[in-house]
């Protein structure tokens, strides 16, 4: 009887190994099912090379985002201020621009990653929901806005920086950013000490690391990123506006959780997230754009599709776990 | 009245993935009893329990209830039905009052045109708790304010309410101080006298052979033996338990403290004037290659010192200082990772909570605070975490898959060790344990005092913060007894030292 036992323990191992690899495959598995009902349905609109160059165009924003979030979320937060961070920061950063091209691009970045390092402050000692501050924040930056361009409906950026438009330099910063990213996160003391905070602050704590470091780090970088983002979306698209950065908290939150990613922070939450996320999340935007969906049609669909993921994925890392 | 049957458990089985949690387990529950339930941890018991109180769903096997088929949907079906269980770990909720939590799911009883009169709730409520003789909860306080045992007892009026007909306890005792325990038994023999059973799970064989009227003995999942009044010898139950002998004596051989050793030790920790909610004036020193038993009470602020010691809360006054071999000198403790640097480890009473993060795996576990020391140009070497993590199970002999299983997996007693194995990792030179072996068996009971001993003969200093009198005396060169906050008494190790004579200090 004990070795009939044993062999069904063997035979369990070997389908919970299963089991796990078929959990951590979902996602991309998810991606592949994307790309072919879209090629489908839009007749093979979606793989031709010009489409293929928006989507990789359109993405590269998200991966970045995905990329500097990766930290916050391990800790469990999130940043829901990031949009109207991009805005503030494209916006006050424009205006600099206007005096020094240089100086306006690092302003930009420092713009964004102040604020950050202001969320991080109040996240590691204020002890406040932090989506609840994200908000508050979010509301804070968006009624500055307006007066901030200057009353105007938008600012064109100088001509100056669209010289810095190469895609090769940004392809190549973007893969610098992947590497460090992906090594620090996995490989660093900050990394794991970033999941162990999600996955238990109070143990995190008693285990005497500095949590309240930690938690302002993971902002600041988040801050950062969204000076980041900021620089390249006003290279982009050539102007500021109250408009721009518009929903990207949302859409970086949907994309990681296409990826994968498990809201509670901890050991799901990983850095392929942010890439295979980010491209699952702009194919099936393009590919709803070539079905001619509306902007209304394209957000009932991902506002769907984000509480199914979030169930999904929180409800297989407990079975996984 | 003749005891009869009442519930009758037949043939039950249930494994999760990996585990066999019980195995093919069958025994008869009378009324007008109380019923021990006892074995190793991991043995079933509370899987056994929950079980029968419509918490978890058996794989197969019948139960009857008063010889009706009894299979509870869900703890609220079986508590329907008059089964109800007190659960091992916190069973109230936090964020709504006493009263709320005691008359859960029984509010209709309040309510009028759908709304529900909380004035009348709390009256209730106060007379519940008048009742058990608890004075110092308020029925509209909100649980979250209470402490661990005061929210134990809470429960404990809410399993009563529904006045049932069979009452399971699990290990709810080993969290309770004395009076709480009182309480605990006035209870349980309310519900024995009024026709019910009474089904009750603990560690502690003492307590158990004082109240119960049998006891069931379970072994890896399975029925051992069932034992009646004067079979019920401490001795016998241990060895059916564990399934060999166990000696009495499971703690330190050497009665009397060696006076020659401990001269010439320097203190290692300094405790000084410490004022804060729950403490008054505290001062005392811990001395290198000592063992320093704190007893009390539960609300005596044992507990809080130990957090205060580690720097996770701040005194009002006062300070904690501990020697720095490299500066050589005594030294301020900030907060935990200042604790840390200076070669503390602190295990907390709530192991699943604050000692390990269950969500990580062993190794991630033992290397946490110990990271630092792995790393190599900015990351942390894989290979050395491997090895640290390793040879630190082996040394433990932790029961595991492999290290990179998740600490969820792992017995209460395997967890514990791990807690172990991540402050011996870290080189700690004094080591604050709260409630060391709390809901641990006595197989590895045994081992962690051996592993107590070894760590005092290297040299190591340990404050030991128990609610087990027995295990402070059995284990400690040096008793402080806190009462109501403050120091009451100070003893040195010595043979006749006694319970009794503690006691009176704690009350």
């Amino acid at each position: 009887m004990e070795t009939n036992r044993n062999s069904n323990i063997i035979k369990l191992k070997q389908n919970l190994k299963y089991r796990n690899i078929l959990i951590d495959a979902f996602p991309l598995l998810g991606l592949i099912i994307i790309i072919l009902f879209f090629t489908i349905i839009t007749s093979g609109n979606l793989l031709t090379l010009n489409n293929l160059k928006i989507i990789l165009n359109q993405m590269f924003l998200y991966l970045i985002g995905g990329l500097g979030s990766v930290y916050l979320y391990a800790q469990g937060g999130i940043d829901v201020s990031m949009a109207s961070n991009i805005g503030f920061s494209a916006i006050l950063g424009v205006r600099i621009m206007y005096q020094h091209v240089g100086i306006g691009i690092i302003a930009t970045l420092l713009i964004g990653s102040s604020i950050g390092l202001l969320m991080g402050i109040i996240y590691a000692y204020a002890g406040i929901p932090v989506f609840i501050q994200g908000l508050a924040m979010d509301f804070l930056l968006k009624g500055t806005l307006y007066p901030l361009s200057g009353f105007k409906a938008s600012i064109p950026v100088p001509d100056r920086l669209l010289k810095f438009d190469n895609k090769y330099f940004a392809w190549i910063f973007l893969l610098i950013i992947f590497i460090f990213i992906f090594f620090t996160y996995n490989f660093s003391r900050f990394g794991k000490e970033c999941r162990s905070i999600g996955a238990g602050e109070i143990a995190s704590i008693q285990s005497g690391i500095k949590v309240k470091k930690n938690k302002v780090l993971a902002f600041f970088i988040s801050g950062l990123t969204c000076g980041i983002v900021a620089v390249y979306t006003l290279i982009r698209t050539g102007s500021a506006s109250q408009s721009t950065g518009l929903g990207f908290n949302f859409n970086v939150m949907l994309s990681l959780v296409l990826g994968g990613c498990v809201l509670g922070g901890g050991n799901g939450v990983k850095v392929r997230n942010a890439v295979i996320g980010a491209v699952t999340f702009v194919v099936l935007q393009n590919g709803l754009v070539l079905c001619g969906a509306s902007a209304r049609a394209q957000d009932i669909v991902k506002g769907i599709l984000f509480v199914l993921m979030i169930v999904f994925t929180s409800k297989m890392y407990e079975r996984k776990v | 009245m003749e005891p009869r049957t009442v519930l009758k458990i037949e043939n039950i089985s249930k494994s999760f993935t990996l585990t066999r949690a019980v195995h093919d387990f069958s025994f008869e529950l009378c009324s007008g009893t109380i019923h021990g339930l006892i074995g190793e941890n991991g043995s079933g018991k509370s899987t056994l329990a929950s079980i029968i109180a419509g918490i978890l769903e058996p794989d197969s096997g019948k139960m009857f209830l008063n010889n009706n088929l009894y299979n509870p949907k869900s703890a609220y079906d079986a508590s329907e039905k008059k089964v109800t269980m007190v659960v091992q770990e916190v069973g109230t909720i936090d964020g709504i009052s006493v009263a709320s939590n005691i008359f859960l799911n029984k509010e209709s009883q309040f309510q009028k045109l759908g709304l529900i009169n909380f004035k009348k709730m709390y009256k209730a409520a106060e007379q519940v708790l008048d009742e058990l003789g608890i004075k110092h909860i308020l029925p509209n306080e909100l649980t979250s304010g209470l402490n661990f045992e005061d929210r134990k007892l809470v429960e404990i009026a809410k399993a009563l309410v529904s006045k049932p007909e069979i009452l399971i306890i699990d290990e709810t005792s080993n969290a309770l101080s004395s009076k709480a325990r009182k309480i605990l038994y006035e209870i349980i023999e309310t519900v024995k006298t009024s026709g019910g059973s009474v089904l009750f799970i603990t560690h502690d064989l003492n307590e158990l052979v004082d109240i119960c009227d049998l006891v069931t003995i379970m072994r890896d999942g399975e029925y051992v033996e069932t034992l009646e009044g004067s079979e019920m010898d401490i001795s016998v139950m241990k060895k059916l338990m564990v399934g060999r002998e166990i000696y009495d004596e499971y703690y330190r051989k050497d009665a009397i403290l060696n006076n020659a050793n401990q001269k010439n030790k320097r203190p290692i920790l300094r405790a000084s004037k410490l004022f804060s909610p729950e403490l008054r004036d505290i001062s005392f020193e811990l001395y290198q290659g000592e063992i320093l038993g704190i007893g009390g009470l539960s609300e005596s602020g044992m507990h809080e010192l130990g957090q205060l010691l580690f720097g996770l809360e701040k005194p009002d006054s006062g300070s904690v200082e501990v020697y720095v071999p490299e500066k050589q000198e005594m030294s301020l403790i900030k907060n935990s990772a200042d604790a840390v640097n200076k070669g503390m480890g602190y295990m907390s009473k709530n192991r699943d909570r604050e000692s390990l993060i269950l969500e990580l795996s062993i190794k991630e576990n033992i290397c946490l605070p110990y990271l630092r020391h792995f790393e190599r140009l900015g990351l942390v070497s894989k290979k050395r975490e491997e090895d640290h993590s390793i040879n630190l199970c082996e040394q433990f002999s932790i029961k595991m898959e492999s290290i990179d299983q998740y600490c969820n997996q792992l017995s209460g007693g395997n967890k514990q060790k791990v807690v172990f194995a991540k402050w011996i990792g870290c080189d700690s030179d004094i080591f604050i344990m709260d409630c060391p072996t709390r809901g641990i068996d006595v197989g590895v009971k045994e081992n962690i005092y051996n592993l107590m001993m070894e760590l005092k003969l290297e040299g190591k200093s340990i404050v030991m913060i128990s609610e087990e009198l027995t295990e402070i005396i059995g284990m400690s060169d040096r008793v402080l007894i806190l009462k109501n906050g403050g120091i009451s008494v100070e003893v040195k190790r010595e043979s006749n030292l006694t319970e009794q004579y503690l006691i009176e200090y704690m009350i």
